[in-house]
């Protein structure tokens, strides 16, 4: 019987209009904000890649010090790269201690690795910034030996060499640098793992997901545009609850006052056959189809708001960078909280529905 | 950005901002307190953040900020705000990665201090100058801006006349003042970061970006607004057409007495205001305490700093205006529908019910 289950279900009364409209300006608010949102991301996603970011850093996970890239891949990505392993340590010079990050870079051109510097398996080089500071806070110069303390491993009367003769404009002048070999050797896990990969020209697409990368923005601005924006896009979608439960907060009342004042006509449905299972869907139907259709009446209102919105902007002296696309996924999700808003909320009163008349010869007349 | 200080940004003339000005102003007896100050915008962990490389003692007394672990000083220091700590769960001795501000840079920090304050300054992240002109690329003898604490603004500003600085200074009871420069182009302070085009982006483009990215939050917000907006009205229209709909037989009555159109708008005026004035009163309230009982644990970080619930008087009576607004003018349409009958039609009931349709007229199809 399922004909008759959808043409009492699509039989809406006034009530239930107003109510799918009032689900449409629900999620007309949704789909427009989100639309907003996505189209700021794009516009600043847009200016973003028009300005030279220089090198492109790729980590896994999102903090580079806490990231571990495995070396053995390392000669699968195609083009030249460096690999970094970077990590905190102490060293102990001059009768100081500072904190200081030990560097190792690994060169990759076509698939092979050199570590052409420092030449020495237990050299340690001090960049000119960290000797500058070493002679600072010991009025002497920097001494040939030093202790390095490392994974919780001291190294003791390391020889320090000069400063690295080529340096990347990425790095500060205040890293000291040791072969990858030294880092392996004093920890297997963390010092054999590498932190990132430096390249100048991007990584394919394919080779990011397949490694599991993620790229950080070396010019920081770019990066905290980007942040901000996604930060904004974030706090939007949990609107999408707020919506979801506005939604079937609607349903719930306009079903339960549909099954109030359709008790005869329930009556009469049982009378004819109709078992309790039957009654409820016909409700639970009604409650989908006024949620469904209010959603996608609220998404092409939204789209429409945001659009006028953007276009009328400048006319307010708001030029903008806010470019729309074709908000799909913002649909979706509209769609998929209309949907559950309204199964869950049209649960009671089709129940309600169906218990209603508990037997076929309750009916009064 | 200047608090309860004046703040010195580069004018478009030569630059002026440097370590001269700053010591002269340092020197005078007027300046109570001096902050040269550097302000980068970066990344942490992908998150945006802003880094401001400063003198910690002059910084923190002007902020009247409080230490809270860790040392404040040294060559080499970062130092958290107390809400960024808590937001990246950093303490002392913790080291973190740090993109370059406005050229490509790679740095690590190590947190060697928290501190609190009021202001924006407690989501930062405080740096030495050699790493905030690391970080941003400006030159050694050039700070971002200057703030400074004096009982005295007229004797900064002759200062500054007499220095023959190209600058604009702005702060408590002194609107921008534009000394040996035109009036910016933009107030915002990211253009006057940015005006030189830095970053190797070309002059004013990353400026100009930046800008219009900040222009259209505001256009992105002001939609959000607009649609929010939209939504309140007609659940508002909707409310009130259902509350009139019981009185519209009131209405045909008053006018078959004599009541006059002109009368009637004015007595509807009368008793929607109250309600609307209540409403918009009661909703803003309630917003704002559950605003405030969400936090900490919801906390609504944009661009890197968290927005502070407060009650902010001009949005909070413009909040009563709209609804008093929408309020009025959903009235009168409504009223407007029930004039246009006659007064006898007003009065006569009719039942609201649907059109009877025959359940099996339904079933059959």
């Amino acid at each position: 019987m399922p004909r008759p289950v959808l043409r009492l279900a699509t039989r809406f009364t006034r009530r239930t209009r107003t109510t799918a409209w009032a689900i449409a300006f629900a999620c007309m608010v949704l789909v427009g904000t989100l639309s907003l949102a996505d189209g700021f991301a794009n516009g600043i996603g847009s200016v973003a890649d028009r300005i030279g970011s220089g090198p492109s850093i790729y980590i896994r996970g999102r903090e580079l010090l806490a990231s571990e890239i495995d070396p053995g891949l390392l000669s699968e990505i195609p083009g030249d790269f460096l690999a970094l392993r970077a990590h905190p340590g102490d060293l102990e010079i001059n009768n100081e201690s500072l904190p200081i990050i030990v560097v190792a870079v690994v060169n990759y051109r076509t698939g092979n690795a050199t570590n052409s510097f420092p030449v020495g398996a237990r050299d340690l080089s001090l960049d000119a910034g960290l000797r500058e500071r070493i002679l600072e806070m010991s009025e002497r110069p920097v001494e040939n030996s030093g202790n390095l303390s490392l994974f919780g491993i001291r190294l003791t009367n390391l020889p320090i060499v000069p400063p690295p003769p080529t340096r990347s404009p990425l790095f500060p002048d205040t890293w000291a640098y040791v072969r990858a070999d030294l880092l392996v050797g004093m920890d297997l896990v963390h010092g054999g793992s590498v932190q990132a990969i430096l390249t100048n020209a991007s990584l394919d697409a394919s080779t990011v997901s397949r490694f599991a990368l993620t790229r950080i923005d070396a010019v920081g601005a770019v990066g905290f545009v980007r942040g901000g924006v996604a930060q904004i896009q974030g706090t939007l979608r949990l609107l999408a609850l707020v919506i979801g439960l506005v939604i079937a907060l609607l349903v719930y009342a306009a079903m339960s006052l549909e099954v109030h004042a359709r008790a005869r006509e329930i009556a009469t449905l049982r009378s004819l056959g109709a078992t309790p299972g039957r009654v409820a869907a016909v409700y639970e139907a009604q409650a989908v189809l006024i949620s469904l259709v209010g959603a996608i009446l609220g998404t092409a209102l939204g789209i429409v708001v945001a659009h006028a919105v953007v276009s009328f902007a400048p006319l307010f002296g708001f030029p903008n960078l806010v470019i729309l696309a074709p908000p799909l996924e913002a649909i979706e999700l509209t769609l998929s909280v209309a949907l559950v808003a309204a199964v869950f909320a049209g649960l009671v009163p089709s129940r309600r529905a169906a218990v209603l008349v508990r037997s076929k010869g309750a009916i009064r007349s | 950005m200047a608090g309860d200080a004046y703040a010195i940004t580069q004018g478009t003339g030569p630059l002026s901002i440097n370590v001269s000005m700053a010591r002269n102003i340092t020197a005078s007896g007027w300046a109570n307190t001096t902050s040269p100050e550097i302000l980068g915008l970066t990344t942490l962990a992908g998150e945006p953040v802003v880094v401001r490389a400063v003198d910690p003692d002059a910084f923190l007394r002007l902020e009247n900020a409080v230490p809270l672990t860790g040392s404040m000083g040294g060559s080499e220091f970062a130092l958290a705000g107390e809400n960024l700590a808590l937001r990246f769960g950093l303490a002392a001795g913790d080291t973190v990665t740090v993109a370059g501000a406005y050229a490509p840079r790679l740095a690590f920090l190590r947190i060697t201090g928290t501190f609190r304050t009021d202001s924006a300054a407690n989501d930062e992240l405080l740096v030495d100058f050699g790493m905030g002109r690391f970080l941003t690329g400006i030159g050694p003898l050039n700070y971002h801006s200057i703030r400074v604490r004096t009982s005295d603004p007229a004797a900064l500003v002759r200062f500054l006349d007499g220095f023959q600085a190209s600058v604009h200074v702005s702060g408590p009871g002194l609107v921008r003042m534009d000394i040996h420069s035109d009036p910016p182009s933009d107030e915002r302070l990211a253009n006057a970061i940015l005006r030189t085009g830095l970053g190797g982006a070309p002059r004013d483009y990353l400026a100009t970006a930046v800008g219009e990215a900040t222009t259209s939050v505001r256009v992105v917000a002001y939609g959000i607004a607009v649609l929010l907006g939209i939504l309140v009205a007609f659940g508002v229209h909707a409310v009130q057409a259902r509350s009139f709909a019981d009185r519209i037989s009131t209405v045909g009555i008053l006018r078959a007495v004599g009541a006059s159109n002109a009368w009637m708008r004015r007595r509807l005026l009368l008793e929607t205001m109250p309600f609307s004035l209540l409403a918009g009163f009661t909703g803003g309230i309630l917003g704002f305490f559950a605003g405030r009982f969400l936090q900490p644990d919801v906390n609504l970080v944009v661009f890197g700093h968290q927005v502070p619930i407060s009650l902010d008087v001009v949005t909070f009576v413009l909040i009563l205006l709209v609804i008093v607004a929408i309020s009025m003018g959903s009235a009168f349409v409504l009223l407007r529908g029930t004039l246009r009958l006659r007064p006898t039609e007003s009065i006569r009931e009719t039942i609201a019910v649907e059109p009877p349709r025959s359940l099996e007229a339904i079933l059959r199809g």
